[in-house]
């Protein structure tokens, strides 16, 4: 490791931390409020009444990564947008740190206050309905939920780099958010669906995150297929992210025309 | 001039223009390409998952109790988080100002302008009913579903005037947006949509009977059950009533405290 790779690591990780200092600091109060409190409170909330008052542990987290895609498509998604809205995103692309590193930063931020919420959201709920959420294998239930939120933080930038990209970004956010709900089986079992809508769980990493997040709040650490989908997903994810970024950054240097949109 | 004479023509004539009006804007901003691949899509799949959640929750008889109750609360999704925009874009662009100063009041302007919302509310209900009764094979339940479109027409009344109150409350403040989505998801768990009223905890039964949707729900549930029906209409309407008049009152106080603080240009 030489000198200057030493120096762009620390520099990166400065850039990073900055990023997701002023994401933090700048956000109201409000905000990932609906997707890390609302949503998932909601769901625990009549899924509890319509059956009696509980809710089981495979229940629970699902409706904890429901609120997590909420995120995922409302808060991370539109980042970008955000960004070019406020006039900062020239600004952020003609700097050395580049916008990746920037992005990365601020999305994490915004990733962290979501799942703090959500997690201070189920753990209330499940509690307070007599039926709290016990991690029987922590070290499982731990590397996944690692990966399921790198995977929501990179489909996030996925999101953000195509949300930018056209001017009906809300609406397709809007026709987004339910059918990820439906097929990737967070809440409910994909065994319910009808056959032809099964396949498409496969390809929606929180699907195979809310196997093994369960797995391991049962005291099993999932098997190695479910952890292989999740890694493999997430890594689509991210390359697919990666040249949409890319593209982004062609629309605004070569082309000019990203602010036209 | 009498009110015969001139006012009542110029009034009717002024409402006809907003209404007009309010459709171009509203096909503006959901044009139809909008409207069939993201609007009403997102309608049928929002009822399709809380119908998923009621059979995961209370199986098939939980799944249709949450196919009818999903498909009313869809409407206030257009008129309450949606049609709220009206009103919050009026005081971003600067606009608000005109509708004060206009010799209409403002509560029947904005009533008006809401119908374009309220239209898409009852239309993706029933769209979204139907849809998710042929998706489950519950056939049986399509007849009483549209033979009770007019309480959904109640419904998308008075959630309407539950999202002016929503959006007049919003103004001005960087929350307005969450205000909006909030009132629209307490409805899910307050209007029995979902889960029986008793369900509920402590007094919130009884408060839920105050709020919009919760009577027009039961009254569409008398119809489906093939029960009288027209105790919860009417409460449903009077509950719509009420929630206008308090509309008013929130507007005009607004008014007034806009006046003389200058709050319609705060950001």
């Amino acid at each position: 490791v030489t000198p200057t790779t030493l120096s762009g690591v620390r520099h990166l990780l400065r850039v990073l931390r900055v990023s997701a200092l002023m994401k933090a600091r700048s956000e109201h109060a409000t905000s990932s409020v609906i997707a890390g409190v609302v949503q998932p409170a909601v769901f625990l909330s009549v899924t509890a009444m319509a059956g009696g008052g509980r809710v089981d542990t495979r229940t629970a987290l699902g409706c904890g990564l429901a609120g997590l895609w909420g995120a995922t498509v409302w808060r991370f998604g539109l980042l970008l947008r955000q960004e070019r809205a406020l006039g900062t995103l020239p600004g952020i692309i003609v700097r050395p740190a580049g916008l990746a590193a920037v992005l990365i930063g601020k999305c994490s931020a915004a990733v962290v206050r979501t799942i703090l919420l959500i997690a201070v959201t189920v753990g209330v709920f499940t509690a307070a309905t007599g039926a709290p959420i016990r991690i029987a294998a922590p070290a499982p239930f731990a590397a996944a939920l690692a990966l399921a939120i790198v995977s929501a933080a990179a489909f996030g930038l996925l999101l953000s780099s195509l949300f930018v990209a056209t001017r009906s970004a809300l609406r397709i956010a809007e026709a987004l958010t339910y059918p990820v709900l439906i097929l990737g089986g967070l809440i409910v079992p994909v065994g319910q669906l009808p056959v032809w809508a099964r396949p498409p769980a496969a390809l929606i990493s929180l699907h195979w995150a809310a196997d093994l997040l369960t797995d391991a709040a049962n005291g099993r650490s999932g098997p190695p297929g479910q952890w292989s989908a999740l890694a493999a997903t997430t890594l689509g994810y991210a390359v697919a992210a990666g040249f949409a970024l890319r593209a982004v950054l062609h629309k605004a240097r070569a082309e000019g025309t990203l602010e036209l949109v | 001039l009498s009110w015969s004479d001139h006012v009542r023509p110029r009034t009717f004539t002024g409402l006809r223009t907003i209404a007009a009006l309010s459709w171009r804007d509203y096909l503006a901003v959901y044009p139809p390409r909008v409207l069939l691949g993201g609007a009403l899509p997102r309608a049928v799949l929002q009822v399709v998952f809380i119908a998923y959640l009621g059979l995961l929750a209370a199986g098939p008889s939980g799944r249709d109790f949450a196919l009818v109750g999903a498909s009313a609360q869809i409407i206030a999704v257009a008129t309450v988080a949606k049609g709220a925009d009206l009103l919050l874009e009026d005081q971003r662009f600067g606009t608000l100002h005109r509708l004060r100063l206009a010799r209409l009041p403002l509560l029947p302007v904005l009533a008006t302008r809401w119908w374009a919302y309220a239209a898409e509310g009852v239309v993706s209900a029933l769209l979204s009913a139907t849809i998710g009764c042929l998706l489950f094979g519950r056939t049986a339940l399509l007849p009483g579903i549209w033979a009770a479109a007019g309480a959904f027409v109640l419904v998308a009344a008075s959630t309407s005037a539950l999202g002016i109150v929503s959006a007049a409350l919003s103004m001005g403040r960087e929350s307005g947006v969450f205000v909006v989505n909030l009132v629209s998801y307490l409805l899910l768990v307050l209007g029995g949509a979902v889960a029986p009223l008793d369900r509920l905890p402590g007094g919130l039964a009884a408060v839920a009977h105050v709020l919009p949707m919760t009577n027009g729900l039961l009254c569409v549930r008398d119809v489906l059950a093939h029960r009288p029906w027209f105790g919860h209409a009417a409460a449903e309407a009077a509950v719509a009533v009420a929630w206008f008049a308090f509309a008013y009152g929130v507007l005009l106080v607004q008014q007034r405290v806009a006046r003389a603080q200058g709050t319609d240009d705060r950001e």
